[in-house]
C-alpha cells in the first residue's frame, strides 16, 4: 500500500492537469506523462449518479499506484452540493497531496473545508496539516475576494482563476488577447503574491486552437503567473517550456546569488549588485529561478 | 455487509471492469466474463474474494465484465458495487477499513 | 485520449434525431420503431459519432461512425445504456444483433441465448439466464410424470382472450395429457399484460390439465421484435419465426413438449408466413404442429383485432359474441372500462 511522502507548500507547479477520477484508464498512468501536478476530478467530469463510484476509484489509486514526485490534487464539489464532505474524507484518507476547493468564493468557504479537513485528519489518524489546500476562483465574487481566501489558512498553497463560469458570469465570451479576463487575472495574481501564495492561470478550452493556447500561455507567464491548468496531454511541453526561466533570466539570477553568497560570507549588511542596491526578496526570487532552471532541465551551471 | 439490492459499478471501457451484484440467499456466485481469463482469471477472482472478504460480504451473485483492469480497479468497483447494494455508497465510509 | 461524452438525445429534438437517422443509415440500419431511450456519443466539436438506444430492457439501434471505430466508443456507450437500464431497475438485458457483432458483444458480457444463420444473435448478460427460464419452468409438480404422458403447448398473446382462444385450448387439453400454455408477457399490447393474464385464467379455469407459464423475455410479439438490422419485411417475419421456433424447441424438449397447438390465420399475411415456417421447422426438429382452424361465428372466424376494433367503436353486442362470458365481464367492470378508454385514444388497434 501506497503512502506518499508530506507534501510540500511551496514546490514547482507549472502544469496541473485534469483527469476524469472515475476513469481507470486515465489515472492508472497519469504520472507517465510528466506534469507537476494532476488534479483528479471528482466535480464536473464525474455524472451525479457516479459521485459516489469515483471516491472508490480514487481511493483505491491512490493506496496502491505510485505517482511518485507527481502532486496529486483532488478537485472536490462544490460546498453547495451534498457531496463535498465525503469528497474530502476520502481525500484525506486516501492520502492526497491537496484538495482544490471549487468555486470558492470566501475566505469562510476555505475555513470551511479546512475545518471538514482537520476533522478527517484525526478521523483517519492523518499527521494534522498535512493535506495542502488550493482555491478556485471562478465568479467575480470570488476573484474580488481572493487576498481573503489567499490568506484564510496556512495549508492553502495557491489560488487558480478558472475561466468557464466566470465569463458566463461577466456576460462575456472568450477573445482573441484576452482582454475579458484581464481584469480578473490581474487581481488574482495580485492577490496572490500580496498573500505569499502561488497562483495559476484556467485552462485553455479549445483544444484545436493551438495557436490561441500558446498566446494565453505566454501572456499567463507575462502576468506573473506560477503555472497553468490543463486537460490535454500535448500541451504539458508547451507550457513547461514557457514557464521555464530564460537564458538571460538564469544568467541575471547566478549573478545575485553568487553576489549573495560572497556579500553574505563578509557579513556585509546592505547588498549591493553592480553597484545598485538590492533587496532581498530578489535573492529568494533568484534562487527560485535556478531551482526551476534545475527542474525544467535548462540550467547548466554550478550552483 | 449484506447485499440488500441489486447494484452496478463501473463501466465496459477498457482498463475498467463493470460489476453487477444480486443478492442471493445464503451463496456467494462469481461470474467472470474477461478477455485475460486464461492469464488473469485466477488473480483477478482472488482480488474479488478479497476483497468482499475484508468487507465481510457472505452471499451475493457476482457478474464481472472485466475489461483488463488493475487489481485496484477491480477493488473499487468490487467495493463500490457492495455499498451501493448495501444503500451505504454516498457518506460516511469506512475508508481507513477498506485496506 | 480525446474527450466524448455520452448525452441523452430527446426525439423531440429533430435535428439531432436526423443526425441519428444518417448515423444509423451510414452502418445499415434503420431506426426502430420502438425506442424509449436515445443516448448521442459527441466528439471535442459536439459531433455526433455514435448512437444507441433503449427499449424496455433490450439494447437497441447501436451504431458508431466507421472512422471512429476502434476508440472504445461502443463500451463507453453501451456502459451508459447499463446505467440508464439500471435507473429503470431493468437488470436482465437483452440485445438483438448481427451475427458479426456477436464477438464483441461477448466481450461486454453477453452471453447467446439462440441464433438465426446469417441473420442475428439474441444475447443476454446472464450467463444462466436461459437455463434459470428453464428451470423454473417446471416447478410444477404435474411434471413429474411427464414421461409418459402426451404433452402439448400454446403460446398466446391473448390481446384479448376471446371464445376462438378458449376452442384452441379446450381442444389441445382434451386432445393431451397436459397443456404448457405459455402466455407473451411482454407488454406492448394495448391491453396491459396483468389483465391479458387474469382473461386467460378465467377462461380456462374448468380445464384441469392446463400449465401456465409467463414467457418473459425469451418469446416476445412480433410488434417488439426489433427488425432495424433485417434488409425487408419479410427477412423480419422469417427471422423472428426462427429464433422463436429455436427457443420454443429449447423449451419444448426441456419440458416434454411433443405436440404445438397455433390457430389457422385467415386474415393477417405475416402472422400465415410465420405459421408456414414453424409448421415446416418444428415437424423437422421433432414437435408436431398442429394448426387448428379458426372457431367461426355466424361464418366469420373470430379475431382479437375485430374484438379490439369493436371495443373501440364500443360495439359491445358485437364482443359479446365473440368472447367468453368471464372477458366480456371484464370489459363491463370499471377496470375493463379504463383498457376500452385506452382503445379510444389509440389510432391504430387492428396491428396490435
Amino acid at each position: 500500500m501506497i503512502t506518499r511522502p508530506k507534501p510540500e507548500k511551496f514546490r514547482l507547479r507549472r502544469s496541473m492537469m485534469f483527469m476524469n477520477a472515475q476513469k481507470p484508464g486515465l489515472i492508472k498512468d497519469a504520472y507517465i506523462y510528466g506534469t507537476d501536478s494532476i488534479i483528479l476530478d471528482l466535480e464536473d467530469a464525474v455524472a451525479e449518479n457516479q459521485k459516489d463510484m469515483a471516491r472508490f476509484s480514487l481511493y483505491n489509486a491512490m493506496k496502491s499506484i505510485d505517482y511518485g514526485d507527481t502532486e496529486v490534487i483532488v478537485r472536490i464539489n462544490g460546498l453547495e452540493t451534498p457531496h463535498w464532505q465525503e469528497d474530502i474524507r476520502c481525500c484525506v484518507a486516501a492520502g492526497v497531496d491537496g484538495i482544490r476547493i471549487a468555486k470558492c468564493e470566501s475566505a469562510d468557504d476555505v475555513k470551511k473545508v479546512e475545518a471538514a479537513v482537520d476533522s478527517a485528519e484525526k478521523e483517519f489518524g492523518v499527521e494534522e496539516g498535512r493535506t495542502l489546500l488550493m482555491a478556485a476562483l471562478e465568479s467575480p465574487l470570488g476573484i474580488m475576494n481572493a487576498y481573503q481566501i489567499c490568506t484564510a489558512s496556512d495549508r492553502l498553497f495557491g489560488c487558480a482563476i478558472s475561466a468557464g463560469d466566470f465569463r458566463k458570469s461577466m456576460h462575456v465570451k472568450i477573445e482573441k488577447g484576452g482582454i475579458e479576463m484581464f481584469t480578473a487575472r490581474g487581481q488574482v495574481v495580485m492577490a496572490a503574491r500580496a498573500a505569499g501564495v502561488q497562483c495559476f492561470d484556467t485552462m485553455w478550452p479549445n483544444i484545436d486552437d493551438e495557436a490561441g493556447f500558446e498566446a494565453e500561455t505566454i501572456q499567463a507567464k507575462k502576468l506573473g503567473f506560477d503555472g497553468k491548468s490543463l486537460v490535454n496531454p500535448r500541451q504539458i511541453a508547451f507550457v513547461h517550456q514557457t514557464f521555464a526561466p530564460t537564458q538571460k533570466e538564469i544568467a541575471y539570477a547566478e549573478k545575485l546569488v553568487r553576489s549573495f553568497n560572497e556579500q553574505a560570507d563578509s557579513g556585509v549588511g546592505v547588498y549591493t549588485v553592480d553597484g545598485k542596491m538590492v533587496d532581498i526578496p530578489f535573492f529568494e526570487d533568484a534562487r527560485r529561478t535556478i531551482d526551476m532552471a534545475k527542474k525544467t532541465g535548462v540550467y547548466h551551471g554550478d550552483l | 455487509m449484506e447485499i440488500k439490492k441489486n447494484a452496478v459499478a463501473g463501466t465496459l471501457e477498457s482498463s475498467d471492469a463493470q460489476i453487477t451484484v444480486e443478492p442471493a440467499q445464503g451463496k456467494l456466485e462469481l461470474n467472470i466474463q474477461s478477455s485475460v481469463l486464461n492469464q488473469y482469471g485466477r488473480q483477478i477472482k482472488k482480488v474479488i474474494l478479497e476483497t468482499l472478504d475484508n468487507l465481510d460480504v457472505k452471499s451475493g451473485r457476482f457478474y464481472v465484465v472485466d475489461k483488463g483492469a488493475l487489481d485496484c480497479t477491480i477493488k473499487a468497483r468490487v467495493e463500490g458495487a457492495v455499498y451501493r447494494s448495501a444503500d451505504a455508497a454516498e457518506k460516511d465510509i469506512k475508508w481507513g477499513a477498506l485496506k | 485520449m480525446a474527450d466524448y461524452t455520452v448525452e441523452k438525445i430527446y426525439t423531440s429534438d429533430k435535428r439531432t434525431m436526423k443526425l441519428v437517422d444518417e448515423l444509423l443509415n451510414n452502418e445499415g440500419i434503420k431506426r426502430d420503431k420502438n425506442l424509449d431511450y436515445t443516448c448521442g456519443v459527441f466528439n471535442a466539436r459536439d459531433e455526433l459519432v455514435a448512437t444507441g438506444s433503449c427499449f424496455k430492457n433490450t439494447l437497441r439501434c447501436l451504431a458508431v461512425n466507421h472512422e471512429y471505430q476502434g476508440e472504445g466508443l461502443m463500451n463507453l456507450m453501451i456502459s451508459h445504456l447499463v446505467d440508464i437500464e439500471q435507473e429503470r431497475d431493468n437488470w436482465h438485458l437483452f440485445v438483438y444483433t448481427k451475427v458479426s457483432a456477436f464477438k464483441f458483444f461477448k466481450t461486454l458480457g453477453f452471453y447467446e441465448i439462440a441464433r438465426v444463420q446469417d441473420q442475428l444473435v439474441f444475447l443476454e448478460n446472464r450467463p444462466s439466464g436461459f437455463t434459470d427460464y428453464l428451470a423454473q419452468l417446471d416447478s410444477d409438480d404435474h411434471l413429474k410424470l411427464k414421461k409418459s404422458q402426451k404433452v402439448a403447448s400454446v403460446v398466446m398473446n391473448a390481446n384479448p382472450f376471446s371464445l376462438g382462444h378458449q376452442y384452441l385450448i379446450e381442444k389441445a387439453a382434451a386432445e393431451n395429457d397436459i397443456v404448457h400454455l405459455f402466455m407473451v408477457s411482454d407488454d406492448s399490447s394495448l391491453i396491459p399484460f396483468e389483465d391479458r393474464k387474469r382473461l386467460i385464467l378465467a377462461g380456462t379455469r374448468h380445464l384441469n390439465n392446463v400449465i401456465y407459464h409467463e414467457s418473459g423475455s425469451y418469446i416476445i410479439s412480433s410488434a417488439t421484435f426489433p427488425s432495424y438490422f433485417l434488409k425487408d419485411s419479410e427477412t423480419v417475419i422469417k427471422t423472428q419465426a426462427q429464433l422463436d421456433i429455436d427457443i420454443f424447441v429449447e423449451i419444448a424438449n426441456y419440458l416434454g413438449i411433443t405436440h404445438r397447438y397455433v390457430g389457422s390465420e385467415p386474415f393477417s399475411q405475416v402472422t400465415s408466413i410465420y405459421n408456414d415456417i414453424m409448421v415446416r421447422e418444428l415437424q423437422e426438429r421433432g414437435v408436431t404442429c398442429m394448426v387448428v382452424p379458426r372457431l367461426k361465428v355466424d361464418g366469420a372466424a373470430v379475431s382479437a383485432s375485430q374484438i379490439r376494433l369493436a371495443l373501440k367503436e364500443d360495439r359491445l353486442d358485437d364482443v359479446q359474441r365473440w368472447v367468453p362470458q368471464t372477458t366480456l365481464d371484464f370489459f363491463k367492470s370499471a377496470e375493463g372500462q379504463r383498457v376500452i378508454a385506452r382503445l379510444h385514444r389509440s389510432t391504430n388497434v387492428v396491428h396490435y
